[in-house]
């Protein structure tokens, strides 16, 4: 076990299996909270398996040899915690949050099934229908239907550009084997990351830890991913036509990953379009009657993501009117450099953001593995100086490197017409 | 580190004092972090909306924000931006709201403009009109929306004609259509005062000096409204099955229940255990057991118990391919009859019964949470001692206790049952 880095309160150390393991102290109230996150999400995913990190995860609640089918979620419940997993393109994670006396569950349930998960047969058959129910509840809202074909859209080679949850024809034919060899490629003590954030001492924290997961022997590394998004040459669009109330757009521009330093200047240019009714979409979209909602993201990850803005219009809005007002508003930021009012309204933003996010343990461990499995954790202490260094030259520099047409995917969702639904099938008394 | 320790008993400590125009207020001093959440509550909702105007108190909390005596909406939207806090103003069934969350510095001129959307809305026509566009657009999501749409059919089977939770809180278009700024500011002058509004606050304050604060800009604000009519309890309903197609879905979104109790009844902690085991604890509990992980019927499946001052719902809600609704029902319905028949384990109830004085922990964690369960506590007269006492009354369910109310308020056999989504084939 070795101490790596620390600042004034995270201490990273790594065990010699190669898990790393991030702790930070917090001591104002009695609760800790525990994450396992996986370098394992979408990126990894080939055609033919797409959904299988979400899928895999999924089985992971489904047993152990000790820990059976519905105990995990009992266990933590009935401790006074609260549980859950997630998969996003990047990574998969699994957390407990629980009062501190009751660490050593969290603890015991993340080193059982690092290496013990069953992936039972019957159990991946039951849990095949779930999966595809999870995808046709998000199937019901149009707005997945063009984030989905719109980022198919803008990535030609890269796996960011097949959606988590997974082709529906994947869903259907994954078998329980290609789930377990992709358990034992992904989940090896060193592709994982422990964070605990809490009420804890490190070194007796940084014990149990390594009793728990250090007999758990390091895997092979898992196999690189080779593609890399070629860059882009010219607009692209992509229209979706289906029953729906108004239309909305979604563009999507190509930006560089998290560790790279325009990532930040990105982010400044999407507060100052897209972060709260005082933004400018709001402002030209928004209050000018267009749209409902207008929104910006710079979506940074660990390989070149997606700066995006999407507008929901209003009834009987223009299409036209709507886009061209959008996209002028992206286009603005290159011309001319935003103001130093906005720019400091954007530091206070994210000054408080950092702030409310520090009064949860759970946020802070979320934050904390999220930046690591993306570039790195020092990324939580350094980024609101990072963000003051920012200079509204910076963030018009970028946008005209990033934000320009020939960067750019556009996606339209337009509602078809429809006989107006909402008939009454059937109505009957049963007593 | 605690890990050997016994843990101490959740407490919570609350001041509560009226201001001078009779307002109460609760405050719980919590200094780990800079930051303060604020509630202020104005008891009324859309309970008090008719059909010809229904979706009034919705669009007038909407709107409190759209402009006042000292400030336009732009100028409103600079500032509260400016200083990184979030501030919303809202209106559903039972209450409208102004919430603020922001650094303990930005206090003051978090209530400046709390007091500003409170007590001096101006809705401007201009405003007005961008924002019923809005609220036009949001109704028209709303019908294309499974959710949404089957949660009205629920309604409207669980509460007969005339009963205020029957309307929709969002009105229909055509009576928002309708509503004019006059309309607005006469909702707000008859149903926002003093006597209605309580205010919550917890976060890094010193309690006297709140009550400066809070004196300084609301000790003026002496409109004289009427309380807000109490809601009636609504009848049993007759279970009934509708269904509505909603075109270009993949899934079916179903609601089954019935009207159980309200929150003060002596009974709803036993039927809150019950709801729990039957549809939430770990993986949604029974249901998930069964309708999730044994026949892999949906993703997500639940059961909830409503809390309000009237009778209201007690509901399962799952998401089902429109090939398996008859099948998921089939196995809530059977789920259902095993509970009353048999009632819950001793290792169910000792599990819910840790689950629920346990998870306090958690919650006592945020402003957010605080600010929540004290909202509860004086929204349901439940006392400032609440959170000391809630062990005792948690550990008093028993299983016999829960066999019987779940015999005297949960449905034998068939419910109001509420189906929307895509054409089902064969279509029973």
């Amino acid at each position: 076990m070795r101490n790596m880095a620390s600042t004034a309160d995270i201490v990273e150390t790594r065990l010699d299996n190669g898990l790393k393991v991030l702790t930070k102290e917090v001591h104002h109230a009695p609760i800790v909270s525990f994450y396992l996150w996986y370098r394992v999400g979408g990126r990894n995913e080939r055609p033919g398996i797409t959904g299988i990190s979400h899928w895999a995860e999924h089985m992971l609640f489904k047993g152990t040899p000790t820990l059976k089918k519905g105990d995990i979620g009992n266990l933590v419940e009935t401790h006074g915690g609260s549980w859950n997993g997630f998969t996003w393109v990047d990574f998969t994670a699994y957390f407990e949050t629980l009062p501190s006396q009751h660490l050593d569950l969290a603890i015991r349930i993340e080193s059982d099934r690092l290496a013990n998960a069953l992936f039972d047969p019957d159990e991946v058959e039951s849990e095949r229908t779930v999966i595809i129910s999870e995808r046709e509840g998000a199937e019901n809202q149009p707005f997945f239907h063009l984030h989905e074909e719109t980022t198919a859209a803008a990535f030609k080679v890269h796996p960011y550009g097949q959606p988590v949850v997974g082709w529906k024809s994947d869903l259907r034919q994954i078998t329980r084997d290609d789930l377990y060899d992709y358990y034992r490629t992904y989940y090896t003590p060193n592709n994982g990351i422990a964070v605990a954030v809490g009420d804890f001492e490190t070194a007796d924290l940084l014990k149990r830890v390594a009793d728990a997961f250090g007999p758990i022997p390091a895997g092979p590394s898992p196999p690189p991913i080779r593609s890399e998004e070629p860059p882009q040459e010219g607009e692209r669009r992509v229209t979706v036509r289906r029953p729906g109330p108004v239309p909305s757009m979604l563009a999507l521009y190509h930006i560089p990953a998290l560790s790279h330093p325009d990532a930040i200047p990105l982010q400044v240019a999407a507060s100052v379009l897209g972060a709260g009714r005082s933004a400018r979409l709001y402002k030209a979209i928004v209050n000018q009657g267009l749209a409902t909602r207008a929104h910006a993201n710079a979506d940074a990850r660990k390989d070149p993501g997606l700066f995006s803005v999407s507008v929901t219009l209003r009834r009987g809005a223009e299409t036209t009117a709507a886009e061209a007002t959008a996209l002028r508003e992206v286009e603005r930021l290159g011309e001319s450099e935003i103001t130093d009012a906005e720019l400091a309204k954007v530091r206070r933003q994210v000054r408080s953001w950092f702030l409310m996010n520090a009064e949860g343990v759970s946020r802070q461990a979320r934050l904390l593995g999220q930046f690591e499995v993306e570039h790195t954790w020092q990324t939580y202490t350094t980024y609101l100086a990072d963000l003051e260094a920012v200079t509204p030259a910076d963030v018009a520099r970028v946008a005209r490197t990033y934000l320009h047409p020939d960067n750019r995917t556009v996606g339209w969702f337009l509602p078809t017409r429809q006989q107006r639904q909402g008939r009454r099938r059937r109505q009957r008394g049963t007593s | 580190m605690n890990t050997a320790i016994a843990p101490t008993p959740p407490r919570l400590a609350i001041d509560r004092w009226l201001l001078p125009n009779g307002i109460p207020v609760l405050v719980h001093e919590n200094p780990t972090h800079p930051l303060v959440n604020l509630r202020c509550l104005v008891a009324g909702g859309s309970t008090e909306d008719t059909p010809e105007n229904a979706g009034l108190a919705s669009f007038t909390g909407s709107a409190l924000l759209r402009g006042t005596e000292h400030y336009t909406f732009e100028q409103l939207n600079e500032v509260i931006d400016s200083a990184g806090m979030s501030l919303h103003t809202q209106a559903g069934r039972d209450h409208a709201s102004v919430s603020a969350r922001c650094l303990s510095e930005d206090l003051p001129l978090a209530l400046d403009l709390i007091s500003e959307v409170l007590c001096r809305p101006t809705f401007p026509p201009e405003e007005v009109t961008k924002l019923q566009h809005q609220i036009l657009t949001r109704i028209r999501q709303a019908q294309h929306n499974t959710r949404a749409v089957v949660g009205r059919l629920f309604r409207e089977a669980a509460y007969p004609v005339g009963h205020p939770y029957r309307l929709p809180p969002n009105g229909e278009e055509e009576s928002v259509r309708a509503l004019t700024p006059d309309d607005l500011a006469a909702c707000h002058r008859t149903r926002y005062g003093p006597q209605r509004t309580c205010i919550i606050v917890s976060g890094d304050v010193r309690s006297a000096e709140l009550r400066d604060l809070l004196a300084a800009r609301l000790d003026d604000w002496r409109p004289e409204v009427a309380p807000a009519p109490a809601v009636p309890d609504a009848p049993d309903a007759v279970p009934t099955t509708s269904e509505r197609e909603v075109p270009g879905k993949t899934q079916s979104d179903l609601i089954f229940g019935t009207l159980a109790i309200r929150r003060g009844h002596p009974e709803w902690e036993t039927l809150r255990q019950a709801t729990i085991i039957f549809g939430q604890l770990g993986l949604s509990g029974r249901l998930g057991a069964t309708v999730r992980d044994e026949q892999g019927l949906a993703y997500g499946v639940h059961s909830t118990l409503d809390a309000t001052t009237t009778r209201t719902a007690w509901t399962v809600r799952a998401g089902v391919n429109p090939a398996n609704v008859d099948r998921a029902l089939t196995s809530i319905r059977s789920e259902l009859a095993k509970l009353r028949d048999t009632g819950v384990t001793q290792d169910e109830l000792a599990g819910v019964q840790r689950y629920l004085i346990g998870s306090m922990a958690l919650q006592l964690e945020t402003n957010a949470g605080i600010t929540s369960l004290m909202q509860q506590i004086e929204q349901f007269d439940l006392g400032l001692d609440y959170v000391e006492r809630r062990p005792t009354l948690v550990q008093a369910v028993t299983r016999d206790a829960i066999l019987d109310t779940v015999h005297h308020h949960l449905p034998a056999g068939d419910a109001i049952t509420a189906i929307a989504g895509p054409t089902r084939s064969g279509d029973r």
